[in-house]
């Protein structure tokens, strides 16, 4: 039975859990200033970030561009004309990554997938790999559980190269995102804590890597600091302190800073015992060495950090809400979710911050979530099974809390991440049977549907998309 | 079961005029010996004739259990070198030929390294996975199915239920077995019919003769063992206690990719680590005839610590697990009339513990502690209704606790299953002119009821029951042209319940679905069996071919970032050819199996994990002079490639392993001693059951053997057998 449960809980973690994290592991913002922000260098190179911004097809004309792709012989087949946007389909056991040009249409229905290559102790990609937001110039994959690779191919079929984040001796990093400066230094988030702090990788942190090498460096930004403990609640419902960790989900490169979402979840997520840290974003300063915090208290699990199109310094934060009575309860999920809208700098500023609890009414749309400028957010309201069944897409005003449904889904748990490229905002639907891109038309304040696209194996639906 | 009744009554028809004819194989009982038929079927009790003075007449079926396909040393008998001539002498009751059986010998390998896995890769149509070496996991599944729809059973008692998961047979050592019995498809009402791909059948030692032995191997990687068995008998009374100890380091090199399947350039050589096993059993099996009942007693422990060293290229260093199981069981046979009564009670516990405080495995924190537990009674009779007509009941109750524990995570809550059984098994069997035939309709009904409780914050106290009744059935049908050419048919249904995890969660990331319905499977094969003899030459052909549907299988659909609910989603087909050869020419012995299958999912793709082609070839030579005996052999096995994924994007590559050995056995006036060498993966292919699960690759192995006999009637130098 223990071998039971002990595969089908790697089986869920794998398909959900640290799939998921994209837009929701949460962190509570409790409040402690790590280090205080004097210590910035404000004339270090980051790139301001621009490139990171999905929502901004020129934002990558800063982007960095990487050394060269090879020239030798090509891993995939050369894409023909300018890519929009990758769509990632998955059944949390395999992958495949198509690409759509600017329009949406099809331009490599499967350029990548689980079977590329001939699998060794793993296949080409596994089941947990996410886009994470694109440099503009390449496809980065990150293959995070039971992976902890990060995969960079050119254009033209060339493969930069693949960087590992974790040893694989005893310890799974769980990357949750990777992102670059304009100066070429990678970074990547690692959501897993390492118990032997005696090891080389320790987890809990922010680390680099070339992107243009595809390899370790020795930068490492520790997020012990933003762990803690806290009253939360054991099996029985009896108050029992809770170890909670940082851990570092989403990042957001913003002008000279790193913004990091922290999902400060317990150490271990599938204990008995539950708690919850306050929601915290963690701003990386330009010396990548200091961390300042932007508090979002009564928020929970805000791992998810987006930059906001046509900005240098602004991110939403996305918090999912955790309740310590268990998984899906919805009056401490809901007293716990909402957004915030920052911009982020030598000085932190919360611009606006929406609570779901403020309106009892409201949806949770807290997931998924894609900037759409200013405080305007399209994001995923899961159903809660009592007054809606399926997912709703819903436009989200942070600043009035103001709430515009645009489409509702036929099944749950089946919107996933979409991205806006331009005026063109897609967000796929793994529907059974259904599956397919919803395309939009934003206006700058409204969204107007268009022709679905279909794209990709049925028996990988898309789950995720990423402008490129 | 409307569309068997005209199969039935067309049978019953062909029997009302047939001549009544006790036996569909006449030569069946006759002495192997001189038997052109390898095939002897034996009797689960074979050896062993407690009660010289009972019932003189030939059982119609002392024991209905089907045992068609022998190991050639047990069918070829006193023929072969080694033969056991307590085998040779076994009574020949009739067997279930219409079941797709077969039947392997634990007890005379020859191979100084023998696992439970080189057992089944002997059978047709069997798929046996492993994730490592010694006492790493391993698993079975027949004709395409699920490693959950195989039932294995100890003798009788089942040791797989709904709630125990994937059967690991890494936890049953050969030293506690004296052979294996496969059913592919439909078994024997009397195994507990209804398992989707099948049952294996764990047999107890039962040695018929009075002998002490000593066993001990060492090998490749640490791998060691040590056996030791004795058996005696006084009267009615015979009694076998065997125990061993068995262990293994583990650390075998294998290349680790670094999980960068696009990048070798960060490939390189590794060592297993944290794989070590030690295991250790204890049996004893005690029989008796007292006062007209034939008593059976069986205790049997088993127990494995192992590390688990986690996929190759994410690599566990400190998780661990450890299993305690602790068979018991009374059985009595007795005459009535014209009817054997029979009936069992048997109880266990087994104990599971899995310890990953790093969360190295990946499934977060753990330190689990699951205690099984099982009462099982069994009653059934055996009644001769007419010459041409048997019919078998039995009626079973079986309740199962599971108390789950773990300090480190969700529990899942403490439950209860009492299931209640009924079966009815009719053969009939007779001639029409030449042509012999047989018929073994079956129907088995089963009641189960599952109770869980829990408390949880927010929610307070929660009870759980659900109830299923599962009906199964099985025609079985031979149709003898010639005593040694048979063309066998049988259709069944078989049935999963599902599990108390799936019904009712974890509180945590696997949510219950108490709307689960049970996985079904639906099975039909028809073939050919071939036996004979021809001067020295003898063996044993079969070719079936058969088709499985499988529906409702229960997959995890994830809900939400955290959580993954059961659903009845899938259906799938799997067809596919078996074929098995077992033939012995003067000393010179050939055992082979083919088994093709294609499988489709509703949506089209191809089943994952399941091989298309899976063959096995084991020549061997058996010499024997003035009491030295000389035994080589080889052994070729290929696993076709498979998809590792239900989206048949990743795909295993073919494999194909060669192995060698020889064993000499000598006879002395004190006993015999034998020595054996065998080498594995001569060619280092290595390869993975699993993705991300290495094999070992080469490896050697040695042991010494040493057998007495304490029977003064027996010659001391008489080379009985190799022990």
């Amino acid at each position: 039975m223990t071998r039971t449960r002990t595969f089908l809980l790697v089986l869920t973690a794998l398909g959900l859990v640290a799939c998921g994290d994209d837009d929701s592991m949460t962190t509570l913002d409790a409040g402690g200033d790590l280090d205080a922000g004097e210590d910035v260098d404000a004339s270090s190179p980051l790139d301001g970030g621009d490139d990171q911004d999905a929502g901004d097809p020129d934002a990558g004309e800063d982007a960095h561009v990487p050394s060269l792709c090879p020239t030798g012989d090509a891993v995939l087949e050369p894409l023909g004309g300018t890519p929009g946007f990758a769509v990632l389909g998955s059944d949390y056991t395999s992958t495949t990554i198509a690409v759509l040009d600017p329009t949406g249409g099809v331009m490599a229905d499967g350029w990548v997938d689980s079977g590329t290559t001939a699998p060794g102790l793993v296949a080409p990609l596994g089941g947990d790999v996410v886009l994470p937001d694109q440099d503009g110039e390449t496809l980065v994959l990150l293959d995070r559980f039971g992976a902890d690779v990060a995969t960079r191919f050119c254009p033209e079929g060339g493969l930069v190269g693949q960087v590992r984040f974790s040893s694989g001796d005893g310890f799974g990093a769980n990357p949750h995102d990777v992102g670059q400066t304009t100066a070429g230094v990678g970074l990547a988030t690692r959501h897993e804590r390492n118990m032997d702090r005696a090891a080389a990788d320790l987890g809990n942190d922010v680390v680099g890597f070339d992107p243009d090498t595809m390899t370790r460096t020795d930068l490492r930004v520790d997020l012990d600091a933003l762990d803690e403990v806290v009253s939360g609640l054991d099996g029985e419902g009896a108050a029992t302190d809770v170890q909670i960790r940082a851990r570092p989900s989403h990042l957001a490169v913003r002008g000279d800073y790193v913004v990091v979402g922290l999902s400060r979840l317990p150490e271990n997520l599938f204990g008995d015992s539950r708690g919850h840290g306050d929601g915290r974003v963690a701003v990386i300063g330009p010396d990548l060495a200091t961390v300042e915090t932007v508090e979002l208290n009564g928020l929970a699990d805000c791992g998810v950090v987006r930059p906001v199109p046509g900005t240098t310094d602004e991110v939403i934060v996305s918090c999912n809400g955790y309740s310590d009575m268990g998984f899906g309860e919805p009056t401490g999920t809901r007293a716990t979710a909402g957004m915030a809208h920052l911009r982020v700098g030598a000085t932190n500023e919360v611009l606006a911050r929406w609570n779901a609890s403020d309106d009892e009414s409201s949806l949770l749309a807290t997931w998924s979530p894609v900037p759409m400028g200013g405080s305007l957010v399209v994001a995923i309201a899961l159903p809660d099974f009592v007054t809606t069944t399926a997912d709703d897409l819903v436009l989200v005003d942070l600043a009035t809390g103001t709430q515009t449904p645009v489409a509702t889904a036929a099944g749950s748990f089946v919107l996933g991440q979409g991205a806006l490229r331009g005026d063109v905002l897609l967000v796929p639907d793994a529907t059974e049977g259904d599956a397919r891109l919803h395309r939009f038309t934003w206006d700058g304040s409204s969204l107007t549907a268009g022709e679905a696209i279909t794209v990709g194996p049925a028996s990988l639906p898309p789950r995720a998309v990423a402008a490129l | 079961m409307p569309r068997l009744l005209p199969i039935l009554l067309l049978a019953w028809s062909f029997a009302a005029h047939a001549q009544p004819r006790p036996e569909l194989h006449p030569e069946a009982e006759t002495d192997s010996v001189s038997d052109p038929d390898p095939d002897p079927a034996p009797d689960p009790d074979p050896d062993l004739d407690l009660d010289p003075d009972a019932d003189p007449d030939p059982d119609p079926d002392p024991d209905p259990d089907p045992d068609p396909d022998p190991d050639p040393d047990r069918a070829f008998g006193a023929a072969s070198p080694f033969g056991a001539r307590a085998h040779a002498a076994a009574p020949r009751p009739r067997g279930d030929r219409s079941a797709a059986a077969t039947t392997v010998d634990a007890r005379h390998r020859p191979a100084a390294d023998a696992q439970l896995e080189e057992l089944l890769f002997e059978v047709p149509g069997a798929h046996v996975v492993r994730t490592g070496g010694v006492g790493s996991f391993q698993s079975l599944a027949l004709r395409g199915g699920e490693f959950g729809h195989t039932r294995v059973v100890l003798d009788r008692i089942p040791l797989t239920g709904p709630d125990t998961g994937v059967p690991d047979l890494s936890v049953f050592p050969l030293g506690a077995l004296d052979r294996v019995e496969v059913y592919r498809g439909g078994a024997p009402v009397t195994l507990g019919g209804g398992a989707i791909g099948g049952v294996l059948r764990l047999v107890p030692r039962q040695d018929a003769d009075d002998a002490l032995a000593l066993s001990l191997a060492g090998g490749s990687f640490g791998s060691w063992r040590l056996d030791a068995s004795a058996s005696a008998g006084a009267g009615r009374t015979r009694f076998v206690g065997a125990v061993g100890l068995r262990g293994s380091r583990g650390d075998y090199p294998y290349l680790d990719d670094n999980a960068t399947a696009f990048d070798p350039s960060d490939d390189r050589e590794r060592r297993r680590q944290n794989a070590d096993a030690t295991g250790g059993h204890a049996l004893l099996h005690l029989r008796s005839h007292v006062r007209g009942t034939d008593l059976d007693v069986l205790v049997l422990g088993t127990s494995l610590q192992a590390g688990v060293p986690g996929a190759g290229a994410t690599r566990a260093l400190h998780a661990s697990r450890s299993d305690v199981r602790w068979v018991g069981a009374i059985g009595a046979r007795r005459r009535v009339g014209r009817a054997r009564l029979h009936s069992w009670l048997a109880t266990g516990t087994r104990r599971h513990r899995f310890h990953d405080p790093r969360s190295e495995v990946g499934a977060g924190f753990q330190s689990t502690d699951d205690r099984n537990r099982f009462l099982h009674l069994r009653a059934g009779a055996d009644v001769t209704l007419a010459r041409f007509l048997e019919a078998t009941t039995l009626v079973e109750y079986r309740r199962d606790g599971f108390q789950p524990d773990n300090a480190l995570g969700t529990d899942e809550p403490d439950s209860r299953r009492d299931t209640l059984a009924g079966a009815l098994e009719l053969h009939l069997h007779g001639t029409l002119g030449a042509w012999g035939f047989a018929l073994r309709p079956s129907a088995r009904v089963e009641h189960s009821r599952t109770d869980a409780g829990e408390n949880r914050p927010g929610v307070g106290q929660r009870v759980f029951h659900t109830q299923v009744t599962r009906p199964t059935f099985r025609v079985g049908t031979e149709i003898a042209p010639h005593p040694s050419f048979t063309f066998v048919a049988s259709i069944s249904s078989g049935t999963r319940l599902p599990s108390m995890l799936e019904l009712f969660g974890d509180r945590g990331a696997l949510v219950a679905n108490p709307e689960l319905t049970p996985e079904r499977g639906r099975s039909i094969d028809g073939g050919v069996v071939v036996r004979g003899q021809r001067g020295a030459l003898r063996g044993r052909l079969e070719a079936r071919a058969f088709h499985l549907r499988i529906d409702d299988l229960i997959r995890y659909r994830p809900i939400s970032n955290f959580t993954a609910k059961p659903e009845n989603v899938a259906g799938a087909d799997v067809r596919g050819l078996e074929t098995g050869a077992r033939t012995r020419w003067g000393p010179v012995g050939l055992i082979g199996t083919c088994t093709w299958l294609r499988s489709q999912t509703d949506p089209g793709a191809e089943l994952n994990l399941r091989p298309r082609l899976r063959a096995q070839l084991q020549p061997s030579v058996h010499l024997e002079r003035r009491g030295w005996s000389l035994v080589l052999f080889a052994d070729v096995v290929h696993r076709g490639a498979f998809f590792q994924d239900p989206a048949n994007l990743v795909e295993l590559s073919a494999r194909t392993w060669l192995g060698a050995g020889a064993r000499v056995g000598l006879a002395r006036s004190h006993g015999t001693w034998s020595l054996g060498v065998t080498a594995r993966d001569l060619f280092d292919a290595r390869g993975q059951d699993l993705l991300g699960y290495p094999l070992p690759g080469r490896r050697f192995a040695l042991d010494l053997r040493f057998r007495a006999s304490l029977d003064p009637a027996t010659p001391p130098n008489e080379p009985r057998e190799i022990p």
